[in-house]
């Protein structure tokens, strides 16, 4: 009940943005009463907004999962994670619409302290999806890594890197990511000197 | 309308946001503040309120970012660089009450305001670091074949996701602030 009242509040802030989405609309796209909303998602619309967060994280991490299963490597699987989630939450009209007209609605979820909540569940989820090409602690770092580039390109869109394009994600993981795995002593820096 | 006045404004903006509050702070309030007439206000911000809290929040995250960048003019290269503006910035945040204020009690607002700021910032930082691969290439400490746009543009977006929500990562620990720098900035871009 819960993923099909998100999915009505995603509908209803496509429709009509968020804030003139009622209870009552949800209610009527998710086909239930004001009263189940309620008490299936306690908090009125900020509880829904924020089930609503965890329940699109939940669509990107499944569509993440779908693509890394025919990876072969660790540097595939979060080129391919980077390209399905970034490609996901770009068309997401609900999500776009958010940012663009009603940004101070999502950014809470998004920056400084209030990212923390998302980084957490990537990390607890980042196991099941990278964990048989290493550690359980490379797999939460892969899940990181991944979370926060895709989060800062939603947030400043634009710029030379185009993560809806997975060769840019590939080349992105095999110059960043790749050479963070295997690079366990950089060349020296003034600041170890 | 010299420079100065419009830093004034600015600045008395600023002060009265730091009582009020985003939502309570008016024009009157700034003007009062400022020392400055209705019209000298309009004259420079002639988007009213609005135009000014926004254009105030920019002023001050320009100022916030200003302020890194002279901590870490003397850095010696990029690694130093990086990690210095770690400090000076987490210090900085750490230090800015007025910002914890507004996220605790205005998060929308203010968020709304930095994230347009902070798009301004990113490209600042972006066309920075770009300059200062350049020299890396120059002094024979980073990969020739480096597209540097490529990568500047994924170190700036990398530096504000770290300096705003560091998670694990201790910015105030220098040694795992060297780790942070070395892994995650470094790694994928020095002469292997």
């Amino acid at each position: 009940m819960t993923a099909r009242i998100c999915d009505a509040f995603l509908v209803c802030i496509e429709r009509n943005g968020l804030r003139t989405t009622s209870i009552d609309d949800v209610a009527v796209e998710a086909g239930c009463g004001r009263a189940t909303i309620y008490r299936v998602i306690p908090g009125g619309r900020a509880g829904i907004l924020l089930a609503t967060v965890g329940h699109s994280l939940g669509i990107v991490i499944d569509g993440c999962r779908e693509v890394v299963a025919g990876a072969e490597s660790l540097d595939e699987a979060v080129a391919r994670s980077l390209h399905v989630a970034a490609t996901l939450l770009e068309g997401s009209a609900a999500l776009q619409r958010l940012l663009a007209e009603e940004p101070g609605a999502i950014l809470p979820y998004l920056s400084f302290d209030g990212l923390q909540p998302l980084l957490d569940r990537v990390a607890q989820l980042s196991p099941a999806l990278f964990g048989r090409f290493g550690t359980i602690e490379q797999s939460r770092s892969a899940g990181d890594w991944t979370a926060r580039v895709v989060l800062a390109h939603l947030r400043s869109p634009g710029g030379p890197i185009d993560l809806t394009d997975i060769d840019a994600c590939r080349r992105l993981v095999d110059t960043f990511f790749t050479a963070t795995d295997q690079t366990p002593n950089a060349a020296p820096s003034a600041i170890n000197r | 309308m010299s420079v100065d006045t419009r830093d004034r404004i600015l600045s008395a903006a600023l002060a009265c946001i730091d009582t009020d509050g985003l939502a309570a702070t008016s024009v009157e309030d700034i003007a009062r503040a400022a020392s400055v007439g209705r019209a000298t206000i309009y004259r420079h911000f002639p988007g009213g309120r609005e135009q000014i809290i926004s254009e105030t929040i920019t002023w001050e995250v320009g100022r916030f970012f200003a302020g890194i960048e002279q901590s870490i003019a003397d850095a010696p290269d990029l690694a130093a660089k990086i990690d210095a503006a770690f400090v000076a910035g987490d210090r900085a945040l750490t230090e800015h009450s007025l910002l914890h204020r507004l996220l605790r009690t205005e998060p929308e607002a203010v968020l709304t305001d930095l994230a347009v700021a902070t798009d301004l910032v990113l490209g600042l930082i972006v066309a920075y670091i770009a300059e200062e691969l350049e020299r890396e290439i120059i002094a024979g400490r980073v990969r020739l074949d480096l597209d540097v746009g490529f990568a500047a543009d994924h170190l700036g977006r990398l530096f504000l996701s770290y300096l705003g929500t560091p998670g694990e990562w201790n910015l105030a620990d220098p040694v795992d602030r060297a780790e942070l720098v070395r892994t995650r900035f470094l790694a994928g871009i020095l002469l292997r």
